[in-house]
């Protein structure tokens, strides 16, 4: 049991860790909620491994767990910018990093909303069903994260606000 | 305007310059093993206790109550081998402390000073004395003392001057004329550093400059008997004279990162995931400009080199040899940082804390004492600049507290537990009893042989 659930975590470490990241903004933050969440994977490995999808379930903990015991640390605004942002000239991705530290602004869940919608790539019901809210609840989340960052928001999700 | 395209490439892009942590797997397989470790010493007393599952910082969900009585989880349950470290390594129970392989390096530090400020622990000043900062609040020092650990004793080396709001100090590093430290606003988005030197003997402390941009992007610092010395994270190594100056940078640091003063190398550290495997080619002296290449032994990846020693990953082993690639060593356990203290010393995790003497193959576990026996590999800490590490000295304990779980729990839980909906919460604290830290000093190690 333990082999394949090492396995596992060798295999998909880096990939949890990045979406920790982008979950908590900050690498400290990140492990710890992957670490957590590889636990609890674990703890349910022999279930999780036979009949689900491994990955779904943990990255679904990890979700939850980063809107339920999100907690800010003194240490975050040592990677609030992406590690090489010092070297880059290019105005685009300067952008990307103006970005980067405007989500650090948001509340857990408008963040947790924002990495799943455009990180994961999920659509709205997904989302609402690893939050544990409504559609709805997703959407306007989303609504007001997008127009704290001053994003542009496409037609159809216009008309759902 | 900004399109939802910036939002999901701002992302991917954060995504891919993470910086992984070294030796995931090994946290994950070392945390599991301690907490079977607990699960194992509990069942004996509380048959409910069917299975622990730790959801966030130190909070757990354990057996499931339903109105008939207590069921125990469908998943999990008991684990009883602890999963083996990667590398072969296990646990070995026997292993001495520190505090006998090494009694004349480890003494006892008072909590807090006689006026209450607690003390933080800085770095080594000499083999019986210890850099402290004596906090007036959370993380704001007050003063540096330097504390005296043959006699018991503590002497104000300087008083703090306060900062602006938000103002914090960060690393600290003692030289041989200065003691330097740099400080920011962490929680603000300016791009600024400053720097301050205290003579080693006492005395005021003096506000040697400050810098903004990528200058500020502080690594590592360090100071010669007439300059502030430091790297930034995007690489180079500047220097700002102690009597008042432009900062400049160090002729050829291209590329480079200060290890220790005169040291630098030409691969960064942990923290950054696309940098992190390269292999260190040079150790650059940047006082006499010498240029030592360096070799990895076949398959080593994101080695790291001081003069003496470099450490190394090979496979899921961490390894050590000579800079000239020869003399290769396989470590009993992993590391977090790839960083060799003091020329010799490795910090390891077997999964307890242990420190391993490169000079002569030593090894001692550290930390503080569980009251029941178990080892508390967990509780440490070390001074930014890793010539000190601390833990409590009398035995600590955790205590459990149970609660049902909030709905927002519940919510958390929801569909990924079989029934959560009248599960409870367990947080476990950390107790440490008594008015002491117990130090390692590494700078008091006897010489090897």
């Amino acid at each position: 049991m333990d082999d394949t659930f090492d396995d596992f975590v060798r295999a998909r470490g880096g990939a949890l860790f990045r979406y920790g990241f982008v979950l908590t903004g900050n690498a400290d933050d990140a492990a710890d909620l992957v670490q957590e969440a590889l636990l609890r994977l674990g703890d349910a490995w022999q279930r999780v491994a036979r009949k689900d999808d491994p990955e779904g379930y943990v990255r679904t903990i990890m979700a939850r767990q980063h809107v339920s015991w999100w907690r800010r640390r003194r240490r975050e605004h040592l990677v609030a910018q992406t590690p090489d942002s010092a070297a880059r000239q290019d105005t685009r991705l300067d952008e990307d990093d103006g970005l980067w530290a405007e989500l650090g602004e948001l509340p857990p869940k408008q963040r947790a909303v924002l990495v799943l919608r455009y990180y994961e790539d999920l659509p709205d019901a997904e989302i609402a069903r690893i939050l544990g809210v409504s559609a709805g609840t997703v959407r306007s989340q989303a609504s007001r994260a997008l127009g704290k960052l001053r994003v542009q928001r496409t037609a159809s999700l216009m008309e759902e606000v | 305007m900004r399109t939802e395209q910036d939002l999901a490439a701002a992302l991917r892009h954060a995504a891919d310059n993470a910086c992984e942590p070294v030796g995931l797997t090994y946290a994950v397989a070392a945390r599991r093993a301690r907490r079977t470790r607990r699960r194992r010493h509990r069942s004996a007393l509380a048959v409910a206790s069917v299975a622990v599952i730790t959801i966030g910082g130190t909070a757990a969900v354990r057996g499931v109550h339903r109105g008939d009585g207590v069921v125990p989880m469908t998943h999990g349950g008991p684990t009883v081998s602890a999963p083996p470290a990667p590398g072969g390594a296990a646990h070995d129970a026997t292993l001495p402390h520190v505090r006998d392989v090494w009694p004349e390096a480890v003494s006892r530090i008072p909590k807090k000073a006689p006026d209450g400020f607690s003390y933080n622990l800085l770095a080594a000043f000499s083999p019986t004395e210890i850099l402290l900062a004596a906090d007036s609040s959370f993380e704001k020092a007050g003063r540096l003392e330097v504390y005296d650990t043959k006699a018991g004793t503590s002497r104000v080396l300087t008083e703090m001057v306060p900062g602006k709001k938000g103002y914090y100090e960060q690393d600290f590093k003692v030289g041989e004329d200065y003691v330097v430290w740099y400080g920011t606003t962490p929680n603000n988005r300016d791009e600024w550093a400053d720097f301050w030197v205290a003579p080693i003997r006492g005395g005021a402390a003096v506000r040697v400059g400050e810098v903004t941009g990528a200058l500020s992007d502080v690594e590592t610092i360090d100071v010669t008997k007439d300059h502030v010395v430091w790297s930034v994270r995007s690489g180079g190594v500047y220097r700002m004279p102690i009597t008042g100056g432009a900062a400049e940078r160090i002729p050829g640091t291209d590329g480079m990162w200060l290890t220790s003063w005169p040291w630098a190398a030409d691969a960064h550290d942990w923290r950054d995931r696309a940098k992190e495997n390269a292999n260190q080619s040079v150790l650059a002296n940047l006082e006499t400009g010498e240029r030592r290449p360096v070799t990895a032994p076949a398959g080593v990846t994101g080695m790291r080199c001081v003069p003496q020693w470099c450490v190394g990953r090979l496979g899921d082993a961490v390894v050590a040899a000579r800079p000239d690639g020869s003399g290769q060593v396989r470590l009993p356990g992993q590391m977090t940082r790839m960083t060799v203290n003091d020329g010799r010393f490795l910090l390891l995790r077997t999964p307890a804390s242990i420190v391993y003497d490169l000079s002569t193959g030593t090894k001692a576990e550290i930390g503080a004492r569980r009251s029941d026996g178990t080892p508390s590999s967990q509780m440490w800490d070390m001074s930014s600049s890793m010539s000190v590490i601390a833990w409590n000295a009398a035995a600590v304990s955790t205590e459990e507290t149970c609660r049902p779980m909030t709905a927002e729990e519940k919510r958390s839980v929801a569909g990924v537990e079989p029934d959560p909906r009248s599960s409870t919460v367990c947080e476990t604290r950390t107790i440490t009893p008594g008015d002491d830290l117990e130090v390692l000093n590494f700078t008091a190690v006897p010489e090897a042989g």
